[in-house]
């Protein structure tokens, strides 16, 4: 099992963090201090899940950065989840730069997840997904998402 | 069978004219509602959908023409909605030609209008069908229809839940558990509290609640497992240990004892989690470390007996099976005699319930067996679709004429004394994620069909009547209001209530039994009020008619145990245990009892006293420790003594 993994890269006031594994009440944010940046990046490709304790810390953890301009990027599912449900997951001074968007084809029972970009397959308030999805074997996928509830974060910040 | 209606809005300034018009509505069976204002108007269809509007032109402090334009800029009117005007005044044709273009109106009558034209006029309009997007909720229990479900089938049904009602927990653990899933549960309650349940492999390994008062050494003090300055002495230490580790390397506690205790704490928390009021859920399945004290598949039917006895109101389970209640309840895969589910106390005490089920029978049926009540049955059947060893079938059982009649005696009873909001509550499992206008056809599906016996058409109609009175009332704006006073006063009677039970309690400590009947008495819905079922309980125990002990006790019996698992870490909770368990002749589990509640509150006199008296009665068996139960070994090794 993947224990909480932190990278703090710091450049001038640009702080670039990468995050991974589990979010849990074993991650420690203390080291993660980004109260006086002026632009946090945070990459959560690694991310493999998150449980309530995980919640709490991160809301606490990232309303440090409310002077700053965050920007959340590589979302995973376990992720924005998180950012349609609970209040103060996302806050209003952060954007999502992009996020991955789990398909599936009933038939093989492929799955893959497809990142969607800012200004590319969405903006503010519309969805705009990549016109065909195929697995390996070259099959049609769909995605494996209740749509309303899953791009709720971009339509309710129109 | 009643035909879908038409929601209809007469806003006309002649109060007269407007209720004779929506009486001419009515009858032609559509919903129509007529206000004089059109400041009623504008705050009305902000808060709900109307296919027709039937405007008058002339209407105090703003035209019907400045009106429509409001209702369709300022509100979120429907484009499929037909709007008539209607002016007994403006009659000329350019006049009625400029204010359809004007307001994009379908039309306009003149008044005076026959009957016939504007039986026409509405005719000619196909009711608006909103697309209905079944409610979240109902496919929770759909489940229940199927025999099998997939573990993608799992994950994308919990995945569509947006809000769930807190009692419908028992229901998800009970499903994760069922199908072996690894992952955490989070759970937002609508303050803005996050809590979550871990799973291992269908276990649960974890609870986690904002609760100080389920803290560990909180409750290894409580249990008498570590003494106070033991625990503030490995407090001392800072290394990044957890504290149930630092307590068992410095042998302050044996890792036993702290498996039991981190179980007890799963426990109370697991049922803090079960709360009235909405709850939204995500479970992100992942892999997680599995820990000795999990809860198992067993230990959690211990804990879902508990749950549903002492948590689910009735109500809650009464309005949750209405859907079902004409459905034969079928066995599942799972259905084997010698599962554990068949000797939980709720299924035992419903003689041959097992036997019944085997030959057939509806939920309405089983209400009325001689003997049965609704309280035991409803809970019987819920831990037994909870532990999936029970489905409803998907079709109704076509009821004879004297089933139906008994079916629709039942709902009349059940609307009885009810007032009109109580009334759509009681039914809201039904109505959930159904436009409102489709109600009373919701209803009377499950009423059933028209009878053909005259006596029992009377019933039949009279209930009609009385849902359509109910879902009228819920569209006036008023009704909102009521609620609001009704949510009041119900929170300044819960408010008296634990008064007048803290004055009960006082006068059962003075052994004051008929003062305290007499208090108790007063109280409305004793048994929902936190200590209410104790000290009733307790009272009986004080009063016991020794020529009717054995019934009596049985009551009891029945009362403890609906009592919540989180009101059972009290001190007075184990105090009436021992009460109760000496009046049935247990003396060593009455001593227990009063031991666990002295550690609990050491200066517990009147469970001073009792040990004391039954300590002079009480002679010191010798343990067996090859047969005693392993939490009492555990206990005896390792408990600390108390004070």
């Amino acid at each position: 099992m993947s224990k909480f993994q932190a990278k703090v890269d710091r450049q001038g006031s640009k702080i670039s963090v990468q995050l991974g594994g589990i979010i849990d009440e074993d991650a420690d944010f203390t080291a993660l201090a980004i109260k006086d940046a002026q632009e946090i990046v945070i990459d959560m490709d690694a991310i493999k899940s998150i449980n309530s304790c995980g919640i709490r810390e991160w809301i606490k953890w990232i309303s440090e950065g409310d002077k700053s301009k965050v920007v959340y990027s590589k979302c995973p599912k376990v992720i924005v989840d998180q950012m349609n449900m609970v209040d103060g997951f996302l806050p209003s001074f952060a954007k999502v730069e992009s996020f991955y968007v789990p398909y599936y084809n009933e038939d093989s029972g492929s799955e893959k997840n497809i990142l969607f970009r800012y200004g590319v397959e969405y903006r503010e308030g519309q969805v705009q997904p990549p016109p065909d999805v195929k697995d390996e074997s070259g099959q049609v996928m769909e995605m494996d998402i209740i749509e309303s509830k899953y791009f709720k974060f971009i339509t309710s910040k129109v | 069978m009643a035909q879908i209606g038409l929601k209809i809005l007469i806003v006309e300034d002649d109060a007269s004219f407007g209720s004779v018009l929506r009486d001419l509505l009515t009858r032609q069976g559509h919903f129509p509602f007529h206000v004089t204002k059109p400041d009623e108007a504008l705050q009305l269809v902000q808060r709900q959908s109307f296919d027709v509007f039937l405007i008058d032109c002339l209407l105090p402090n703003m035209t019907g023409t400045d009106l429509i334009k409001k209702i369709k800029s300022e509100t979120n009117f429907s484009k499929t909605a037909k709007i008539v005007m209607m002016s007994g005044i403006y009659t000329d044709k350019s006049f009625q030609q400029e204010s359809i273009q004007e307001t994009g109106a379908d039309g306009f009558l003149k008044k005076p209008f026959d009957i016939s034209e504007i039986q026409t006029y509405i005719s000619s309009f196909k009711p608006q069908t909103p697309k209905v997007e079944e409610h979240p909720r109902k496919k929770l229990y759909e489940i229940f229809e199927k025999e099998k479900v997939s573990p993608r089938e799992k994950r994308k049904m919990i995945e569509s839940l947006e809000e769930v009602d807190g009692f419908d927990l028992p229901f998800i653990y009970s499903l994760l558990a069922e199908t072996k899933s690894s992952g955490h549960l989070n759970i937002f309650n609508s303050d803005g509290a996050v809590s979550g349940v871990s799973f291992c492999q269908g276990q649960i390994v974890g609870v986690d609640v904002e609760d100080k008062s389920t803290v560990l050494g909180h409750m290894l003090i409580q249990s008498g497992y570590l003494m106070p300055q033991d625990l503030q002495e490995v407090l001392q230490d800072k290394s990044p240990r957890k504290i149930g580790q630092k307590l068992i390397d410095s042998c302050k506690l044996s890792p036993h004892a702290f498996d039991l205790i981190l179980g007890e704490q799963m426990n109370v928390r697991l049922t803090r989690t079960i709360i009235e009021g909405k709850v939204r859920v995500n479970f992100v399945a992942t892999e997680v470390e599995n820990v000795p004290a999990a809860i198992d598949q067993e230990q959690l039917l211990t804990y879902m007996h508990d749950w549903v006895a002492s948590k689910l109101p009735i109500q809650w389970l009464e309005s949750l099976y209405m859907m079902w209640s004409g459905q034969k309840i079928l066995k599942t895969s799972l259905w084997k005699l010698d599962h554990p589910v068949f000797k939980t106390s709720f299924i035992t005490r419903l003689g041959k319930l097992a036997d019944r089920i085997e030959a057939g029978v509806t939920l309405n049926e089983l209400l009325s067996v001689d003997g049965y009540d609704s309280v035991s049955v409803h809970k019987a059947l819920h831990l037994m679709l909870l532990k999936g060893v029970i489905i409803f079938s998907a079709e109704k059982v076509k009821l004879d004429s004297v089933s139906q009649r008994k079916h629709l005696k039942k709902i009349q009873q059940q609307l009885e004394g009810k007032d009109n909001s109580e009334v759509l509550e009681l039914f809201q499992d039904l109505l959930q994620g159904k436009p409102d206008s489709t109600w009373l056809d919701e209803f009377m599906i499950f009423v059933g069909p028209a009878p053909e016996d005259s006596e029992i058409l009377k019933v039949w109609q009279n209930l009609r009547e009385r849902f359509d009175k109910a879902i009228r009332i819920h569209w006036d704006q008023s009704s909102h209001e009521v609620t609001k006073i009704k949510a009041t006063e119900k929170n300044n009677l819960r408010l008296q209530a634990l008064q007048k039970l803290d004055e009960v309690k006082a006068q059962l400590q003075l052994n004051q039994f008929t003062k305290a009947k007499e208090l108790i008495k007063s109280i409305k819905n004793v048994e929902e009020i936190p200590g209410g079922r104790l000290y009733k309980s307790w009272i009986q125990i004080g009063t016991l008619d020794q020529t009717k002990k054995v019934a009596q006790l049985k009551e009891i019996e029945l009362e403890l145990m609906q009592i919540p698992p989180d009101e059972r870490y009290d001190a007075f909770y184990l105090y009436v245990m021992g009460l109760y368990h000496k009046a049935k002749g247990d003396k060593s589990a009455a001593k227990k009892s009063f031991e666990k509640s002295v550690a609990i509150n050491p200066s517990f006199l009147i469970a001073k006293r009792e040990i004391t008296m039954l300590d002079s009665v009480i002679e010191q068996p010798k343990q067996d420790i090859f047969n005693m139960d392993l939490k009492d070994v555990v206990a005896g090794f390792f408990k600390k003594k108390s004070g």
